[in-house]
């Protein structure tokens, strides 16, 4: 489904990604974790095509994202959801008209029309009654939420976790998790995640990557990491990098 | 200017050029909102109104009340009129709204994208499949090349009449006198002329502080630093594209 073939990126002179190699398949819970500033956010953005890879290729069903055209970009786009770190909600937005924006905007409904659709993703996200709010009244974990709505009411087949539970109490996070593996086990959305939370990571996925120095360096799944060889691998887990 | 600060000119320039074809291929394509058009209009052309009235208005005095005070004198009060249509709709009308509007206009378009961008709203546009130029940048090219010019009618109207007041009253000068004087120095060129600079501005102020906004980085300290660029951008070439277009279109 996705598949990041020897991908190389550098700005200026600093190597961000070193010939990462990775492959997702439909339905994957894979989490990417990692030092700050290691790449893994960057990874998520190749994803998207919001970056080239200087060398390498970033494939999506067999097809390179470099090679697409506008269009097709946009059409994978709609396949491909985000929930980013800080949920990116329209400020100048209401929460509804948030959750409705690719309705609205990709298919040209009217807001009036798929308010019912909207009230439903709200449910599903325990956000119920909270159409008519601006995302500025709304505290972390609520913005995420609605951030998440967002992107189900895509219907995407694949949905990028940018620090999902950042910043987030321990109440909160566990609520997203269960969102995420809900989502996962219900609707069969394929699940990449790029976090630092110990806890999260081993709750909802099923396969981890560890990245380190724009390296690739620990492929394996919550039962193994923390027995991992690699002592870098067992500190971070530990929490002793 | 070292060869990396020139290489980095030129870089710049580059990423400017193909930022600017884009915009017109999608002004172009007429595939943006009008919708979004529209609100954009209201804000920066409604809004605008009241800062550009009170501009041209004193604009307009001052000049009047230094030409008539010398034209007096000289015995030339006749050619006051003429003298202050000339100068208030040639040049003074529209670089004095160009410079309110860069201010104005461009330093919101540059905060608010730039805001969007530190803030990933610009990202959260793009993976919800919209196209950042069509969807943010278009609407409000559009709008300001509309709304200029209409704003520097108003400003032509509002800086002549007030102009007019401290003729009449502080030079004495006879109404007729002044819309004769008017008449015979001053014709349809001069009013058109004077708002078809409004296009150029409008597209420059409104593209210009796009792209400093969309280049935003740094979070708070940068969304202040892209709205400094574009309003001192965007003033520079106002007054730049002021003299040019003077020269064609008054040659």
């Amino acid at each position: 489904m996705i598949f990041l073939k020897n991908v190389s990126l550098q700005f200026d002179q600093k190597v961000i990604l070193n010939n990462v190699d990775f492959k997702v398949n439909q339905g994957d819970r894979v989490a990417i974790i990692g030092e700050s500033g290691c790449g893994k956010s960057t990874l998520l953005k190749l994803i998207l095509g919001f970056l080239q890879p200087n060398n390498g290729d970033v494939l999506y069903n067999g097809v390179s994202i470099s090679s697409m055209t506008t269009s097709e970009l946009r059409s994978m786009r709609m396949k491909v959801g985000m929930l980013f770190q800080s949920a990116a909600l329209f400020d100048s937005m209401t929460v509804g008209e948030n959750v409705a924006f690719s309705w609205c905007e990709n298919q040209g409904e009217d807001y009036d029309k798929v308010s019912d659709k909207v009230n439903e993703v709200l449910e599903m996200v325990d956000m119920a009654g909270y159409a008519d709010d601006m995302p500025a009244s709304l505290s972390g974990g609520q913005r995420k939420r609605i951030g998440l709505a967002r992107t189900i009411a895509m219907s995407p087949d694949v949905i990028l976790y940018d620090e999902p539970t950042t910043g987030l109490d321990p109440i909160l996070s566990t609520s997203i998790e269960n969102l995420i593996v809900k989502l996962s086990k219900e609707f069969g959305i394929t699940t990449i995640m790029v976090s630092h939370q110990k806890s999260t990571i081993l709750r909802t996925v099923d396969t981890i990557y560890m990245m380190n120095d724009a390296n690739l360096i620990y492929a394996g799944t919550p039962l193994t990491i923390e027995k991992s060889d690699n002592e870098l691998v067992r500190n971070f887990m530990s929490g002793g990098l | 200017m070292s060869s990396k600060q020139l290489i980095r000119f030129f870089e710049g320039m580059g990423d400017f050029s193909l930022f600017f074809l884009r915009v017109v291929r999608g002004v172009f394509s007429l595939k943006f909102s009008w919708n979004r058009t529209l609100e954009q209009m209201v804000f920066m052309g409604l809004n605008s109104l009241s800062i550009t009235i009170v501009t041209a208005a004193f604009v307009g005095m001052s000049f009047a009340f230094q030409v008539v005070k010398e034209f007096v004198r000289f015995g030339a009060a006749g050619l006051v009129g003429g003298i202050l249509a000339l100068a208030v709709w040639r040049e003074l009308a529209p670089m004095m709204t160009g410079a309110v509007v860069a201010g104005r206009v461009g330093a919101a378009i540059s905060a608010e994208l730039g805001t969007m961008k530190v803030t990933e709203q610009v990202d959260a546009l793009k993976s919800l499949s919209q196209d950042v130029i069509l969807y943010l940048v278009c609407p409000r090219v559009v709008s300001l090349t509309i709304m200029m010019p209409l704003l520097i009618c108003v400003a032509d109207v509002i800086g002549y009449c007030f102009g007019f007041v401290i003729a009449y009253f502080f030079g004495s000068i006879n109404p007729s006198l002044f819309l004769n004087s008017t008449q015979n120095l001053a014709g349809s060129l001069d009013i058109l002329g004077g708002i078809f600079k409004g296009v150029f501005f409008g597209f420059f102020i409104s593209i210009i502080s796009s792209y400093q906004g969309l280049k935003t980085h740094s979070g708070a300290k940068g969304v202040g630093k892209s709205t400094r660029r574009a309003v001192v951008s965007s003033l520079i070439i106002v007054f730049i594209l002021n003299y040019f277009l003077s020269m064609v279109i008054f040659s």
